[in-house]
């Protein structure tokens, strides 16, 4: 089953993808690896310098856009580490923000 | 643009979506929403002077998604319409809602309630019961305070109702607060006398009504054998002729059997002379769990359907007839508007205690309906403490409203934090409770995600398609009709 490219379909339920640790936070996949936790069983395994990700399909049967589906996902991946790159810029205006807005009246600078 | 091209560009707090291939959603914290090209969105993100935004700089910086010098000022607007979105905060609880009984005269296949049968005893609030409860409510610090008599049937415990009434007046004199009630009920049954003192109190009604009579009788069950819907025709028309017409408003509950005759719905309401439904999905409590086979669907079922019935009420708009969908008005509210709404079910933190609180005729104190309810079937998770033995701090305070408000930050939970409607959404720990047995719930099965954002990206899509006409109608919905609009 196993195939060139970006995602390797090890069985007709069972996808991986492999993600070079150097560019991708293991929160950045975890955080797209939740959103599709509904179809699939993920796991992320640290394979040397790289991060493994194992999508099991969680129907037996898995639905025909299964492949499509996990395709996907390494878009999703790539939009959670660009979230994480924004919020490293603008998570402490982010909490600046938060703090004058809750700050009482009088406090307000 | 070259004066521009001197300064720094700060980019400020945004989510964004991918709408499509081509197309990226993004909103902030003050719920301002732009759309870009993917594009654009790349230069966006990798722009480091606003020259080199070009002309997309003065719109996303008007929005409040960059900055360059004046960055204090936007960090400070952005602030002040955070503010103003959490409005609801401050005022803290301010709807009250009191179980005076569990009976019930209906004995509806959906009920959350677990109402019982109107003969049955010892499930009424005795009036020092009564007493207590308006004085814990009196000790809200809220400017507003609206009484909700709920049930089982409220009108079955009639002298509790006149009791509560009577007594929230007399100490609102002194505290001065905006005071309102509201009378919940199936209008099963109604006397002149009631509604003459719903008039001379100012209470307002709200009931439910699930469509024509086959559809409404088919799961709003008197227990009497008897029609509702021809007890409801009667008594709504006693209550407007009293009140007024616009005095009662009805909510929907929609079934499985709801699902393909919306529009029929719709046009029911309207023959009725309701000027505004709410598409209102079934919830998992109480009967409704057990008789899930007839009654659910999935939410995606329920999207779909939603979807088709709203197009069907804007056709009537936009050919002169004034009707609203409440739900969509909500968050359309929330989306083209800076104010906070108050609406319990989808705040964040959530409503649940914050808000609204329940108080059910024994004394207890819970923040939601479904707590009560929870604490029916044995559970008593979400029980505040009761009016009997707790002070307000004690209650509004406590260890249950904490954890309710620790764990319903939408900013900062799995699958919310990062999402593109954050802003307009909310969160309902006690239903994740029931869904997944945690109050943080998880996003991806969770049917109140699963229908919110789909909602949500209907009326984006509305939106964007930028019809001048169709803007027309979701202003109205916001503002109220034009003089002499539609069928009003």
């Amino acid at each position: 089953m196993t195939q060139p490219g970006l995602l390797r379909t090890l069985a007709p339920n069972l996808f991986l993808i492999e993600l070079s640790a150097a560019l991708y936070e293991p929160e950045a996949v975890m955080a797209a690896a939740l959103r599709c936790s509904d179809r699939f069983h993920v796991k992320l395994e640290p394979r040397g310098d790289m991060l493994a990700v194992l999508f099991e399909c969680r129907d037996a049967e898995p639905p025909p856009d299964a492949e499509k589906a996990a395709r996907q996902m390494l878009n999703d991946i790539l939009d959670s580490q660009l979230r994480l790159h924004l919020e490293r810029r603008c998570g402490g205006l982010r909490e600046t923000i938060y703090r004058y807005a809750f700050l009482p009246l009088e406090k307000t600078p | 643009m070259s004066g521009l091209d001197e300064r720094d560009l700060t980019l400020l707090p945004f989510q964004f979506k991918r709408l499509d291939d081509d197309r990226v959603l993004m909103t902030n914290l003050a719920g301002e929403y732009a759309v870009l090209s993917s594009a654009d969105f790349a230069r966006l993100v990798e722009a480091k002077r606003p020259g080199d935004l070009g002309d997309l700089y003065f719109p996303l910086k008007g929005k409040q998604f960059v900055a360059d010098k004046d960055l204090d000022l936007a960090v400070k607007l952005l602030a002040i319409k955070l503010r103003s979105r959490k409005e609801f905060l401050r005022d803290f609880t301010s709807l009250h809602m009191v179980v005076v009984t569990t009976r019930c005269g209906c004995n509806c296949d959906y009920c959350q309630a677990s109402s019982v049968e109107p003969r049955g005893g010892g499930l009424d609030m005795e009036p020092r019961a009564a007493e207590k409860t308006v004085d814990l409510i009196f000790d809200s610090p809220a400017p507003t305070i609206k009484i909700e008599f709920q049930g089982g049937e409220p009108t079955l415990n009639w002298p509790i109702i006149e009791l509560i009434v009577t007594r929230a007046e007399k100490l609102n004199a002194k505290k001065k607060k905006s005071l309102g009630f509201v009378l919940c009920t199936n209008l099963l049954r109604a006397e002149k006398k009631w509604a003459q003192f719903c008039r001379a109190h100012q209470i307002g009604i709200s009931t439910s009504l699930d469509g024509p009579k086959d559809l409404h009788d088919l799961h709003r069950k008197s227990r009497d054998g008897g029609s509702s819907h021809e007890r409801f025709r009667e008594n709504l028309a006693l209550y407007r002729e009293t009140l007024g017409h616009e005095s009662c408003c009805a909510l929907l509950t929609i079934t499985k059997d709801h699902l393909p005759r919306l529009p029929e719905v719709i046009d029911h309401y309207r023959e009725l002379g309701f000027h505004q439904v709410f598409l209102r999905a079934l919830n998992p409590y109480g009967n409704a769990v057990k008789n899930r086979d007839s009654l659910a669907y999935s939410a995606e079922d329920f999207v779909e359907a939603y979807c088709r019935a709203l197009d069907y009420i804007l056709a009537l708009n936009l050919e002169g007839v004034y009707f609203v969908e409440n739900y969509a008005r909500l968050l359309l509210q929330r989306i083209l508007t800076p104010f906070s709404t108050g609406f319990v079910d989808l705040q964040s933190p959530a409503g649940a205690g914050v808000s609204g609180a329940v108080y059910d005729y024994n004394g207890e104190v819970y923040p939601a309906d479904e707590g009560r309810m929870l604490a029916r079937m044995g559970d008593k998770r979400f029980l505040m403490g009761d009016v009997f033995r707790h002070n307000h701090r004690e209650i509004f305070g406590g260890a249950v409203i904490r954890e309710l408000v620790m764990a319903s930050c939408v900013e900062t939970m799995p699958g919310c934090s990062d999402c593109v409607y954050q802003t307009y959404c909310g969160s309902d720990p006690v239903r994740y409770y029931v869904e997944c047995g945690d109050i943080s719930g998880r996003r991806p099965e969770s049917e109140f995600c699963i229908k919110n954002k789909g909602i949500l990206d209907y009326l984006f899509k509305k939106l964007l398609e930028a019809d001048d006409r169709l803007m027309d109608v979701f202003w109205s919905w916001l503002m109220g009709p034009a003089r002499g609009a539609g069928s009003l």
